[in-house]
C-alpha cells in the first residue's frame, strides 16, 4: 500500500508544472512545414499558429448566434476595395517582425505568392490564388514573367492586388496558410532544408522549440509578436491517430482539446461529457446523378428518384457527424435556404429496374447505403452497391474528371461524393456545378447556371447573390434535380473544461493565442 | 561454417531481391495513386507533380531506378512527408521499436520463463493448470483486445498508468506488457514441455538418486538442458516483437516504425512502403540467422556445413 501511495504522489508530482500548457491532440502525422505547399489539416493547424496571413478569424470559436465568419485584420492592419472589388490594397503592420529579426514587408507576400505559383514549386495548392489576374496562366506556364501577375509591392508595407474579376471572398482565401509570406532569402540559402527546426523563420503567435517526429510539437508563445501575448504560454501537440485511444488520454487528463471524429462505438459516453462541442462545418454529402445515360438523362428520372430518400433514418449510423439536408449551400453561410431542395416521400415506387451505386466504403456509409438499397428494392429498384477503396474512389474521380481511358458504362448512374469548402462562401459550392468546374462528375451543363453563378459572385449586393443562389439552388436541386444532399457535416470535438471555448470555428480552424486556460 | 554461412547469406540477398521486386509490383497494381486526393487537382498541376516524383516513367524503369537506389542503401524521397527522405523517417523510428521489442522481450522472459519452470515442477496441480490457461489465452488474445483490457483497468480504473505516448517509464510499461504477453506464452509452454522432457532423463534420475534437493536437481540440472529449444526461439521471438508492433504501436500512439507500416499503405506512399517492408524483411531474415548459428553453438550435436 505504501509503495502504491508513492507512486500516486509521483503521478500527481508529474500532472503539476502544466499549468500553463495547452495539450492539444494532433490526428496526423504527416506534416508538411512548408506552407506554401500544405494542404493537410493538421499541418494547417500547427501553421495558422506559427504564421499569419493578410486576414485571420479574429474568433477562433465563432459564437453560435451569428454563425458567420468574418474576415478580420491579421498582418495587413487595414484594407481598401477598389475598381468594382476587382483591386485590393493592403496596408500592413509597421512593427511585424520575423523570428530573427527582420521586419516584415510587402515584398515577402510577393515571393510567397510567386513561389506557389510557380511551376517549378509543382504544388498542388496553387489553385488558391487562381482568382488573381494572370495566376493561372502563370502556373501553367503560358506566361513566364510574374510581373504581369496581379500582385505587386507599392512600398515596403503597401501591397495591390488585382483580380480577374471580383471575387467577394477573396478576404477568405487570404487566411489559407498558403498565401502566408516567405522570406525568399532563407529559402535560397538552405534549400528544401528551410523547415528544418534550426532554419525555421516565423512570426506568428508562437514558435515551435522541440519537435520529436511521430511524436509531438511544442510551441512556445513568440515574444517578438506584434500583436498581444497570448493568454497560454505553451502548447503541446500531442499526435495520436486512433480515436478510442485518444479518447482515453482525454478521460486521464492527457490531453486537453481532441478537435476531431470521436469513436462511434462509445458516443453514449462521450456526447454527455461537459466538454462535448458539436456546430456545423461546411461540408454536404451528396449523391450525384450521371446524366450522360439512361435513366437518368431525364430530369423526372432523377426527380423520383430524389424522393425516395429518407434522410433521417439514415443520419442515425453517423453517430451525429452528418444532420440531413435537402439543400446544398449548408447552414453557416449566407443563402442557406432549407425550403429548397426535393421534399421526400419514401413510399414512392420506382420506374427502375436496376441501378448502380459507387461510394468509398467506410462501417457507416456501408450501412446507410445497404438501408437505401433494402427501401429501394421493396419499392421495386434493384440498387446495386459499389464500395471502393478510398484512394481507388479517388483515382476513378480523377479519370472521370479527366475524361480520359473511362468508358460510358463503367460510369455508374449514382456517385456518392463530398464536398468541403474551400472558404466561407456559397460560391465553392455552387461553382461545383458550373459546366467548367473539374468536381462536376455528373456531365450536367446549363449556360442559365452557368450565368447565374457568374452573376452572384460578380455582385456585392448581398441581398441580390442571395437571390441569385436561390433561383440557382432551384435549378440544381427541383427543376433538374442533378444531385440529390444528403447531410451537412458536424463538427464534434472534446474540450477540457480549464480551457476556456465558445463554439467551434465551422472550418475547423485553431488559433491558440484566442484560448484560455481556467487552471 | 564458412560455406554455410556463404550459402546463407546469398539466399538472404536472393529473398531481399525477391521481397523488393514483389512489393514493388504489387504496390501498383493496388487501384488509387499517391496523389490522388478528394479535390480534384487540375490537370496540370496533378502532371507537375507526378513528374517531379517520376511516376510519369514506365513502371519498368521506375522499377530500376528503385532497385539501384536500394543497392545504394537509398530508399528514395517520401510522398507524403514532403521534404523528408525514408531513410530520414525510419532513422527516427526504427529506434523506437527496437526500445519497446527490448522491454517486450524482458517482459516476455520475465513472465515465461517463471510460469513455465512453475508449471512443470509442480505439473497437475492447480498451479500448472492455472498457468497454462493463462499461457493459451495469451497466445490466442489479439493485442488489441489485450490493449483495451489492459488499458481499462489500468488506467481507467485504477488511474495508475497513462493510457498513451511515449514519454516516460510509466508510459512504457502497458505497450510492453501487451506486445510481450504472446512471446511470454509461447515460451512459458515450451519452457514447461521441455523441461517435462528433460525431467524425466535419465542423467536427472541420477541426480536425484545422489539425493540432491528437487530444486537443485529441477533448476540446475534439468533447466539448463531444457533451455536449448527456448533459446532457439528467441530469434524468431526477437523479429516478432521489433516486426509485430504496429497494433501496439498504433494504439498507444507510440513514434516506432509500425505505424508507418499502416499509414504508408493507405497513404500510396510507394517509397515508405518499400523502406518500411525491406528493412522488417531484413530484420527476420536476419534473426533466423543468428538463431541457426547460435543453435550450432549452444548444441554440440548440430554441425553447421
Amino acid at each position: 500500500m505504501k509503495f502504491i501511495c508513492l507512486v500516486l504522489s509521483f503521478i500527481l508530482l508529474a500532472c503539476s508544472g502544466r499549468k500553463d500548457t495547452l495539450r492539444f491532440n494532433l490526428v496526423s502525422e504527416s506534416l508538411e512545414l512548408d506552407w506554401n505547399r500544405v494542404s493537410e489539416s493538421s499541418s494547417v493547424i500547427l501553421i495558422d499558429n506559427v504564421m499569419e496571413g493578410l486576414t485571420s478569424y479574429a474568433d477562433s470559436l465563432h459564437s453560435q448566434s451569428s454563425g458567420l465568419l468574418r474576415p478580420s485584420p491579421a498582418l495587413a492592419a487595414s484594407w481598401s476595395i477598389s475598381d468594382g472589388g476587382k483591386t485590393y490594397t493592403f496596408h500592413l503592420r509597421e512593427n511585424a517582425e520575423w523570428s530573427d529579426g527582420v521586419k516584415l514587408r510587402a515584398q515577402h507576400f510577393v515571393d510567397s505568392w510567386e513561389r506557389l505559383l510557380s511551376p517549378k514549386l509543382r504544388a498542388e495548392t496553387a489553385y488558391q490564388l487562381f482568382d488573381v489576374f494572370g495566376a493561372e496562366e502563370y502556373n501553367s506556364g503560358k506566361i513566364s514573367d510574374f510581373s504581369k501577375v496581379g500582385v505587386k509591392a507599392i512600398d515596403d508595407f503597401t501591397l495591390e492586388v488585382k483580380l480577374k474579376m471580383p471575387a467577394p471572398y477573396f478576404l477568405h482565401l487570404l487566411t489559407t496558410v498558403n498565401t502566408f509570406p516567405i522570406r525568399k532569402d532563407l529559402i535560397e540559402k538552405y534549400g528544401s532544408q528551410w523547415t528544418k527546426l534550426d532554419h525555421y523563420v516565423t512570426l506568428g503567435a508562437y514558435n515551435i522549440v522541440d519537435w520529436s517526429p511521430g511524436e509531438k510539437f511544442e510551441l512556445k508563445a513568440n515574444p517578438k509578436y506584434y500583436g498581444n501575448s497570448p493568454a497560454i504560454n505553451r502548447v503541446q501537440l500531442k499526435i495520436v491517430q486512433e480515436p478510442a485511444t485518444a479518447l482515453a488520454l482525454f478521460q486521464s487528463g492527457e490531453l486537453d482539446i481532441l478537435p476531431r471524429e470521436l469513436p462511434a462505438a462509445y458516443r453514449d459516453y462521450w456526447s454527455k461529457l461537459s466538454g462535448f462541442h458539436t456546430g456545423p462545418k461546411l461540408s454536404v454529402s451528396y449523391l450525384a446523378f450521371n446524366v450522360r445515360r439512361a435513366p437518368f438523362n431525364k430530369k423526372e428520372n432523377r426527380q423520383i428518384f430524389a424522393r425516395a430518400i429518407a434522410r433521417d433514418e439514415l443520419a442515425g449510423f453517423h453517430g451525429g457527424a452528418y444532420v440531413p439536408l435537402r439543400s446544398w449551400i449548408p447552414p453557416g453561410l449566407i443563402a442557406h435556404n432549407d425550403l429548397l431542395g426535393i421534399i421526400e416521400m419514401p413510399d414512392i415506387s420506382l420506374p427502375f429496374r436496376s441501378l448502380r451505386l459507387r461510394y468509398s466504403a467506410s462501417d457507416a456509409w456501408n450501412l446507410t447505403f445497404q438501408t437505401i438499397q433494402k427501401r429501394l428494392r421493396k419499392n421495386g429498384t434493384q440498387l446495386q452497391l459499389e464500395p471502393r477503396d478510398w484512394r481507388d474512389y479517388q483515382s476513378f474521380l480523377s479519370r472521370l474528371a479527366e475524361k480520359k481511358s473511362i468508358r460510358q458504362e463503367d460510369i455508374p448512374n449514382i456517385l456518392h461524393l463530398g464536398w468541403v469548402a474551400d472558404f466561407p462562401d456559397p460560391h465553392t459550392f455552387m461553382n461545383v456545378f458550373t459546366s467548367f468546374s473539374e468536381s462536376n462528375t455528373t456531365g450536367w451543363k446549363s449556360e442559365k447556371y452557368d450565368r447565374l453563378i457568374h452573376e452572384a459572385v460578380s455582385t456585392e449586393n448581398e441581398a441580390r447573390r442571395i437571390a441569385l443562389y436561390d433561383e440557382a439552388q432551384r435549378i440544381l436541386l427541383e427543376e433538374e434535380a442533378v444531385i440529390v444532399p444528403l447531410f451537412y457535416g458536424n463538427h464534434q470535438a472534446l474540450i477540457h473544461e480549464r480551457v476556456k471555448a465558445g463554439g467551434l470555428n465551422a472550418l475547423d480552424r485553431w488559433y491558440f493565442k484566442n484560448l484560455r486556460l481556467n487552471y | 561454417m564458412f560455406t554455410f554461412l556463404f550459402r546463407r547469406i546469398l539466399t538472404i540477398f536472393l529473398t531481399l531481391v525477391a521481397l523488393a521486386t514483389l512489393t514493388f509490383f504489387l504496390m501498383r497494381i493496388v487501384p488509387g495513386g499517391p496523389f490522388d486526393s478528394d479535390k480534384a487537382l487540375p490537370p496540370e498541376i496533378k502532371a507537375n507533380v507526378e513528374e517531379k516524383f517520376r511516376l510519369n516513367l514506365p513502371v519498368w524503369q521506375q522499377y530500376t531506378e528503385y532497385m539501384w537506389g536500394l543497392a545504394k542503401l537509398d530508399f528514395g524521397p517520401s510522398y507524403k512527408y514532403i521534404g523528408r527522405t525514408v531513410n530520414d523517417i525510419i532513422g527516427e523510428s526504427l529506434g523506437v521499436s527496437i526500445e519497446l521489442g527490448i522491454y517486450a522481450l524482458i517482459v516476455a522472459l520475465g513472465i515465461g520463463l517463471p510460469l513455465g519452470i512453475a508449471s512443470a515442477y509442480k505439473q497437475n496441480t492447480w498451479l500448472d493448470f492455472s498457468s497454462m490457461f493463462l499461457a493459451v489465452s495469451g497466445v490466442s488474445a489479439p493485442s488489441y483486445l489485450v490493449a483495451a483490457l489492459l488499458i481499462y483497468i489500468f488506467c481507467i480504473r485504477l488511474d495508475w498508468l497513462p493510457p498513451a505516448l511515449w514519454e516516460d517509464w510509466r508510459s512504457a510499461i502497458l505497450p510492453a506488457v501487451t506486445l510481450g504477453i504472446r512471446p511470454a506464452s509461447l515460451i512459458a509452454r515450451l519452457t514447461r514441455a521441455s523441461l517435462l522432457e528433460s525431467i524425466r532423463a535419465d542423467y536427472i534420475r541420477t541426480a536425484r538418486a545422489k539425493g540432491l534437493a528437487e530444486t537443485v536437481v529441477v533448476l540446475k540440472h534439468a533447466l539448463r538442458n531444457s533451455l536449448i529449444p527456448v533459446l532457439t526461439l528467441l530469434g524468431p521471438l526477437t523479429a516478432y516483437v521489433i516486426t509485430g508492433s504496429f497494433v501496439v504501436e498504433y494504439i498507444f500512439a507510440i513514434p516506432g516504425m509500425g505505424k508507418h507500416f499502416i499509414n504508408a499503405v493507405t497513404n500510396r506512399d510507394y517509397p515508405l512502403i518499400m523502406g518500411v517492408t525491406m528493412v522488417y524483411g531484413f530484420l527476420l531474415v536476419f534473426c533466423n540467422l543468428a538463431v541457426d548459428v547460435l543453435y550450432a553453438r549452444v548444441d554440440p550435436r548440430i554441425r553447421l556445413g
